[in-house]
């Protein structure tokens, strides 16, 4: 029931905040565009006013695509290649409004104020960027360690009794993994938080203090993640339910499933700030250190 | 054949006893035989000179010497000749003195024309360990050209020869094989648990002191092939007279309904289109994982697969593996071509019929994959096979499968004559199509057709039918499309609609200019629509066209493709709004759709779902990326 309250509060604080959300909206619109126009062009160039593909709208044309892979596979490899800037920019951009939101959302008025915003992305950058990498390197770690795990009695296909092998351990490794994601997710999360609200303190001392911190209330954090893991898995279902329903018959519902596409990335990005005030407010109430 | 397996030692001993009839007018003096377990003797065979020594095969190779050989032991005639030391090892097709893998054996006595010989011979085989397409893995064995077999002697007119002549070519690290017909009777004792698969029937099972001993026999094949496992649990099915057994590990016998229903599906698609299957038996191998190295090949009446548990079954492996193996019993097996020189007429041919079932049967777009909306259909991946090879021009199909030494030979061979095929189908239709190879398989089944065989009767068969579609020889659209490197690609190059108007100037005389003007000087416009068609590629196939004019109305026009472009006219109330060469995609060695079509507005709605598909697609990249952040 806490919890249940805790996601409504948390709805009305990310209503209240709709200033963010847009400001995340359009940064997500403006890099995306940065990306995708590239690919529409020569899309529109290769095609100019031709009908092929027209008659198979309802179907993954493997023939119109591999036609324009192989048309501007080099092309599509570039531009694919130069993503990874784009990408690298709108993870600093992501960082900064993270810092900037969680900054806001742990202030007394906790409302948006374009005159405190955008200092406060800038004092806490280096910290979340920080807790970025570090806990990318903990994700990328575990990982190893997950498929080392697996690799354990071979992978030589030719040493097996079984292909059943393959399936076998990854069934049994499978929970650990998620679970261990997950809590290292909990962590991260929670981390952000402490880390901004402990900034007078070296980086690694507020670090070591987050995770005594967290460790001592995983649960309760954990049900709240799980809580909004529900959210966002429920967001999901209904968004893939919708593209189902389409059928890519024309022009119309294919505008239709592009405005489907920005809700559902309004609402993903909603769902980022709600977990933020989520645990911001979690935070608040149990840790009660602000 | 009398075969004992001896698992400790990994070897075979075999005694043979070969009645061998001289079909020909030739006397012969010597005898030819493949002894292809040599390949794996040791690093200096030609197989693995041209193959490189792959890494996978290095596993254990030097603790355990798991290479493998046949050594004969004795040899005999009928008349009780001892040729053991008229044996000697030759190499026909390079000067690799160190290959073994075929033997000469000079006769005491010549054989006559039309008359025959029985030879007598005693062997052992070393059973090598997970070479390409046999050996053994744990319990798992699978024995593919495996004992002494006699080559073929290609009398004058048979296939290419211009006179007598052997023909039995060294192991090659790429390509197949080829035999002569004959009646295989086998008894291959084995130990008391293992299960056995063949070629042909099975006739007697009997206990002995050393196994048990089965014996199978199989009658106007090419080859004998067997495989035993105390592992394998037989599935047993019927289609009309024809007994299926379904050999696999328990493991993968889920998998069991979808290859009997592949397997129904491809032997009554064949048997309505090409010609009547005339064997009792047919056994399919689905390989444990450890015995993977065997698994999609073909032998008579005995093929394998592959099945793997961690496929989803949206990936549709088994049906494509089972069907392209089970085509091979018509094109090869019966059509007993040379797979070595020409291996476009058995993977070539096999791999068109493989798109036509596949697509018949599990949909045309989704035949190859149907997994998570991704639908990929048979015909529409070779083509792309093909022609995303990255050189569609390194080879032709003149080529010996051992010359394809830098690269080309699934595209061209498989995917690439395939395609040509299928062009072929969509400009004689399909009707015309079955009746040719129905025609070559009446003509040529348990024969050695060579490619110029199965060329000629298409000449002749084409000139037949009505209209004469193909607007060329056979050989030339061979010539240009299969044993070219041309390519294909149809261009609609523009639509023009310009208003009709009447002559003008000094038509009659210099006193009386005519002014310009419409035709039609009442409330409706006559316009003088025009489309410009190319083409680009190297290859003239006829094509037809469709215009659609601004009213509705379709019309059709047929170019023959003969010339680099041509324009199409059109007198008219209406505009012509669009225009697209082959609306069927008929001719699939077209090597690019997207420019065979034209509209006069920016109606693309394919460029617009695939937009939209990208910035849809880009932002849920970049947010997932942004998970952790």
């Amino acid at each position: 029931m806490a919890i249940i309250e805790s996601i409504i509060s948390s709805l009305k604080h990310i209503l209240l905040n709709w200033k963010i959300w847009l400001i995340y909206y359009l940064a997500h619109l403006i890099c995306m565009i940065i990306m995708a126009k590239p690919f529409y062009s020569q899309l529109k160039k290769n095609l100019s006013n031709s009908l092929e593909g027209n008659d198979q709208l309802d179907i993954f044309d493997y023939t119109f695509i591999s036609e324009m892979l192989r048309m501007n596979g080099d092309l599509f490899l570039y531009l694919l290649s130069s993503l990874g800037l784009i990408l690298l920019i709108y993870m600093l951009l992501k960082i900064f409004l993270s810092g900037a939101t969680i900054g806001t959302f742990l202030s007394s008025e906790g409302i948006y104020n374009s005159s405190t915003y955008w200092t406060m992305g800038f004092s806490h950058f280096w910290r979340i960027l920080r807790v970025s990498i570090y806990f990318l390197l903990i994700y990328i770690i575990v990982t190893i360690v997950f498929y080392k795990i697996y690799s354990l009695g071979g992978l030589d296909i030719f040493e097996m009794e079984s292909d059943q092998v393959f399936i076998h351990r990854f069934l049994i490794l499978i929970p650990f993994y998620a679970i261990m994601l997950f809590i290292i997710n909990v962590y991260h999360q929670f981390t952000k938080v402490h880390i901004i609200v402990c900034h007078k303190k070296y980086f690694f001392s507020a670090f070591w203090d987050a995770s005594k911190l967290i460790t001592k209330d995983l649960l309760q954090m954990s049900g709240l993640v799980i809580s909004y893991l529900f959210i966002f898995a429920f967001l999901y279902s209904l968004y893939y339910l919708f593209l189902k329903i389409i059928p890519y018959s024309g022009q119309g519902s294919i505008v239709l499933a592009l405005c489907l596409s920005q809700i559902f990335i309004i609402a993903r990005l909603g769902y980022s700030m709600l977990i933020k005030s989520g645990i911001c407010n979690f935070y608040k109430k149990k840790v009660n250190k602000v | 054949m009398e075969i004992s397996l001896d698992i400790e030692a990994k070897k075979l001993f075999g005694k043979t006893t070969l009645y061998w009839k001289n079909t020909s007018e030739d006397t012969i003096k010597e005898l030819q035989f493949h002894l292809y377990y040599n390949a794996f003797k040791n690093t200096k065979s030609t197989f693995f000179k041209e193959r490189g020594f792959p890494s996978f095969l290095s596993n254990g190779q030097e603790a355990d010497c798991n290479w493998g050989f046949t050594e004969i032991r004795s040899m005999k005639d009928e008349s009780g000749n001892d040729l053991t030391n008229s044996i000697s090892y030759i190499q026909p097709d390079d000067d690799n003195e160190d290959d073994q893998t075929v033997i000469s054996v000079s006769l005491e006595n010549s054989i006559k024309p039309l008359g025959q010989r029985t030879i007598e011979f005693t062997w052992q085989a070393k059973i090598p360990k997970t070479m390409p397409r046999t050996g053994y893995n744990k319990e798992y064995y699978f024995f593919a050209q495996w004992f002494p077999k006699i080559g073929v002697y290609e009398a004058a007119g048979v296939r290419y020869a211009e006179e007598g002549k052997w023909n039995c070519h060294q192991y090659h690290s790429i390509g197949e094989y080829y035999a002569d017909f004959g009646l295989y009777n086998v008894a291959l004792t084995v130990p008391d648990n293992y299960i056995v698969g063949a070629s042909g029937e099975l006739i007697e099972k009997q206990e002995t002191d050393t196994g048990t001993k089965w014996t199978f026999r199989a009658e106007d094949v090419i080859d004998f092939t067997w495989t035993c496992s105390p592992h394998y649990v037989v599935t047993k099915d019927k289609w009309k007279d024809v007994e299926i057994s379904l050999l696999s590990y328990p493991d993968h016998l889920h998998f069991k309904d979808r290859y009997i229903k592949t397997i129904k599906n491809a032997m009554s698609y064949l048997d309505e289109h090409v010609g009547k299957y005339p064997y009792t038996t047919l056994t399919i191998v689905d390989p444990p994982i450890h015995g993977l190295f065997t698994g999609g090949m073909e032998y008579p009446t005995i093929i394998s697969s592959l099945s793997f548990n961690f496929f989803p079954s949206g990936f549709k492996t088994i049906e494509t593996l089972t069907t392209h193996e089970f085509i091979h019993q018509y094109f090869m097996q019966m059509l007993a071509s040379q797979e070595q020189e020409e291996p476009w007429m058995d993977e070539g041919i096999t791999t068109y019929y493989e798109g036509r079932i596949l697509d018949h049967y599990e949909g045309k777009h989704r035949s190859t994959i149907d997994w998570l909306g991704i639908t990929i259909g048979n015909k529409a991946y070779n083509r792309a096979e093909f022609l995303s090879s990255g050189n569609t021009k390194i080879a032709d199909n003149n080529y010996k499968a051992r010359d394809y030494k830098h690269g080309g030979y699934k595209a061209i061979a498989y995917n690439k004559t395939a395609i040509v095929l299928e062009t072929l189908e969509g400009i004689i239709g399909a009707t015309s199509m079955d009746k040719m190879m129905q025609l070559y398989f009446e003509t040529w089944k348990f024969k050695h057709p060579s490619g110029q065989d199965l060329i000629n009767l298409a000449t002749s068969y084409l000139d037949t039918i009505p209209n004469k579609p193909l607007r060329m020889k056979a050989a030339d659209f061979f010539d240009q499309t299969l044993f070219g490197t041309g390519e294909c690609d149809f261009i609609l190059n523009s639509i023009e609609n310009t208003k009709a108007e009447n002559a003008a100037g000094y038509l009659n005389s210099i006193d009386d200019c005519v002014p310009l003007e419409n035709i039609d000087t009442s409330s409706e416009i006559t316009y003088n629509s025009k489309i410009i068609v190319r083409q680009d590629g190297q290859v003239n196939l006829p094509v037809d066209i469709k215009i659609e004019f601004e009213n509705g109305e379709e019309k059709f026009v047929y170019w023959d493709g003969q010339s680099r472009s041509t324009e199409f006219t059109f007198l008219g109330a209406h505009k012509i709004t669009s225009a697209i060469i082959d609306p069927d995609k008929k001719i699939t060695l077209d090597k690019n759709f997207l420019n065979n079509s034209r509209s006069i507005s920016e109606n693309n709605s394919a460029r617009k779902k695939y937009g939209y598909k990208i910035i849809s697609g880009l932002q849920h990249l970049i947010e997932n990326c942004m998970l952790l952040f």
